[in-house]
């Protein structure tokens, strides 16, 4: 019997002892997981149920100034693969290949180019992307990115720009407000479970830049690209620029050039075709820069607008140069002079007024400097420093030539004649809102005088006859309202012969409308035209088709409205 | 009476015992919710993405639809859609002259 309870107990004892072994392995496992290693258990842990993701950066939107959307985001996604894990590239660029609509040879250049990660395919449609997804291709994968559409096509182009694939502004006004569009990127972190499941953490974080409200009016733009259009095909030119501005606030309601580009399609964009012309070429203006010595000698009150020139010879010498008239005339009163653009009589006021006067109203004018525009490659034009005038430059200066202007600046020069004297900031943006819609930021109206508001009022009046019977831009002239403006017609020089060339032209129109109560100020240049060269020919018809429509469509009445019976008037107190 | 007082002892034990195991299982049971609610929530988010996703695409696709420039193309002659002639429009002007409603074609 004792046997058998030693035997017992020896059972006991080693079974007691290999438990007791058992619970201190077990217990120091956890001590081991729990407190000594803990830190390393709790990162390796972490790193397998929460992943952190970059919360992707939505680009602002860019607005018309009634709200309209010209610039959004899509969400897309691109497709990567990872050259490490694929199994055969060859079969991958295979099955990728029809889906993508992409040659295989490419797919497979893309694909082997890498060593851990290489784009195969960017920002593509919703529908190739579920496509690739159901091929459950190994070491190829999706990730959500934004892509920039541009709903309107190419209309405005030039002012809003463009972004490249990596969502960064290129050119206009994403670029210009790139900092405004965009934000800080941020990552957050999420939990996942083995199988990579995300749990919600309660909330959906995501990143907005501002959004951009522009003050283009997308129905004026589309009128002035309409007639743009129209004139380029009418007068096979090479080039044509046109813009629309408000003169009191120097807010630009439609800015074109052409030829044009559609931002949407980044691979067919020509770079000789993003250039925003009206800002970055410059050109001898001829005659429309007479506003300069015209109200030089106004302001200065050398000549009024009855004094008389004797322009009856058709030509004047000056520095050993002689300047003729298109067309002979006898002897012309000042306002005359400007309705008839002619040379001599601009020539022989410039003269009068001196060469110092002349130069600080150029200046005055704001020529020589940029205007400001919030857009990118703006540039000065050329004034040469008095001291480097020759003999000839005085008189050529004043009816355009050894000048070069930008078709901004010569708009903003007459905006002040039409808004009472004041040289006004042009610019693109009316506000930045942030992108809960409260504004952030408003452009203010920037305006200096620089003329009177009599001269000013004189002036606008001798330019009205410009458009009138006997002027040099009839055909600029609006049924209802009165149009005031001016015609250039200026020789391109040719750098091969050293001398202006007699077939290359630019012919502009540049003027404001209604003449009295301005909505509208506009310059049409066009350039090189075939067939006809004159100003008053070919850009005075574009600025009137366009006016007559955005007057139309500003619902601006005609001047004489209410003698036609076409102006009721009502109670707006009655309200039922 | 010492019979009484180690029965009580012994039933709360068991009791607690209980309690430790049911607090335990309480617990497991929550987390299970929890957890259970974030994969709903989770689901709900994606749900929301792709609906916000579809509103952006919509909203890009009414702005083209919209454009001027492709209204024109699709029948700007067919539809008549054009800009009215400025001698048929008729402009109404506000005053605030007080009293009945004198619209008409006479300017007051």
């Amino acid at each position: 019997m004792s046997g058998i309870n030693r035997s017992h107990r020896k059972r006991a004892f080693v079974m007691t002892v290999m438990l007791s072994l058992g619970f201190a392995a077990v217990f120091g496992r956890l001590a081991d997981i729990m407190l000594v290693n803990h830190d390393w258990y709790l990162l390796k842990a972490r790193s397998q149920q929460v992943r952190k993701e970059i919360v992707p950066v939505k680009r602002g939107i860019i607005l018309d100034r009634m709200g309209r959307e010209l610039a959004v985001n899509l969400e897309t996604e691109s497709i990567f693969c990872n050259p490490s894990e694929l199994k055969s590239a060859d079969q991958v660029a295979r099955a990728l290949s029809p889906a993508i609509h992409k040659d295989e040879h490419a797919v497979y250049t893309k694909l082997v180019s890498g060593k851990h990660f290489s784009w195969v395919d960017r920002k593509i449609e919703t529908e190739t992307a579920r496509q690739v997804k159901a091929m459950h291709l190994t070491g190829v994968g999706l990730v959500p990115e934004m892509k920039r559409v541009y709903p309107k096509g190419s209309l405005a182009s030039h002012v809003i720009g463009f972004v490249n694939l990596d969502n960064k502004g290129i050119e206009g006004v994403e670029k210009e407000y790139e900092k405004y569009l965009t934000a800080k990127e941020e990552s957050s972190y999420v939990e996942r479970d083995a199988k990579g499941n995300s749990l919600s953490q309660g909330s959906t974080r995501e990143i907005h830049g501002n959004s951009i409200m522009l003050t283009i009016d997308e129905g004026l733009q589309f009128i002035l690209e309409k007639n743009l259009d129209a004139a380029m095909k009418k007068w096979n030119a090479v080039s044509a620029s046109a813009v629309m501005m408000d003169p009191f606030t120097g807010e630009i309601l439609a800015l074109a050039n052409r030829p044009t580009f559609d931002p949407g399609v980044l691979a067919e964009i020509d770079l000789s075709e993003v250039r925003n012309r009206a800002i970055t070429d410059c050109y001898e203006p001829g005659s429309t820069f007479k506003i300069v010595v015209g109200i030089a000698a106004l302001e200065e009150k050398v000549v009024n607008p009855e004094t008389r020139f004797d322009v009856s010879a058709g030509s004047i010498e000056i520095g050993g140069r002689r300047i003729k008239d298109d067309h002979k005339h006898g002897v012309l009163a000042f306002r005359e002079v400007i309705q008839k653009s002619s040379n001599v009589g601009t020539i022989k006021t410039a003269l009068m007024v001196g060469k110092p006067k002349v130069y600080e109203y150029i200046k005055k004018f704001g020529f020589g400097d940029k205007t400001g525009i919030d857009l990118q490659g703006e540039i000065s034009g050329l004034v040469k420093a008095p001291e480097k005038w020759s003999g000839t430059s005085i008189g050529a200066m004043a009816i355009g030539q050894e000048i070069a202007v930008t078709p901004i600046q010569i708009l903003r020069a007459y905006s002040a004649v039409a808004n009472g004297g004041f040289l006004v900031t042009p610019h693109v943006v009316k506000e930045i809102r942030s992108p809960d819609g409260v504004t952030v930021t408003k452009i203010e109206t920037k305006a200096t005088r620089i003329i009177s508001a009599e001269t000013a009022s004189v002036f606008r009046g001798i330019l009205k006859t410009v458009t009138e019977q006997g002027g040099t831009a009839t055909e600029a002239a609006v049924e209802g309202n009165e149009v005031a403006g001016k015609t250039g017609t200026a020789q391109l020089f040719d750098p091969k012969t050293g001398h202006y060339s007699k077939t290359r032209y630019i012919s502009s129109f540049v003027g404001f409308v209604p003449a009295d109560h301005p909505r509208l100020a506009m310059i049409v240049v066009v350039k090189e035209p075939k067939g006809q060269i004159y100003g008053g020919v070919v850009a005075a018809p574009v600025f009137k088709d366009i006016s007559n429509q955005a007057l139309s469509y500003l619902t601006v009445p005609m001047d004489n409205a209410a003698d036609k019976g076409l102006l009721l008037v009502s109670n707006k107190e009655e309200k039922h | 009476m010492r019979y009484r007082k180690n029965r009580m002892v012994s039933v709360l034990k068991v009791f607690s015992a209980l309690l430790l195991v049911a607090s335990v299982f309480a617990v497991v049971c929550l987390r299970g919710s929890v957890t259970s609610l974030e994969y709903r929530l989770s689901n709900l988010e994606k749900m929301k993405m792709e609906a916000l996703r579809d509103q952006k695409t919509l909203v890009a696709q009414k702005a083209g639809l919209m454009a001027l420039t492709r209204v024109e193309k699709v029948d700007l002659a067919g539809l008549g859609f054009s800009f009215p002639e400025r001698k048929r429009v008729v402009y109404v002007k506000g005053t605030d002259v007080k009293g009945p409603y004198k619209a008409s074609y006479t300017v007051q």
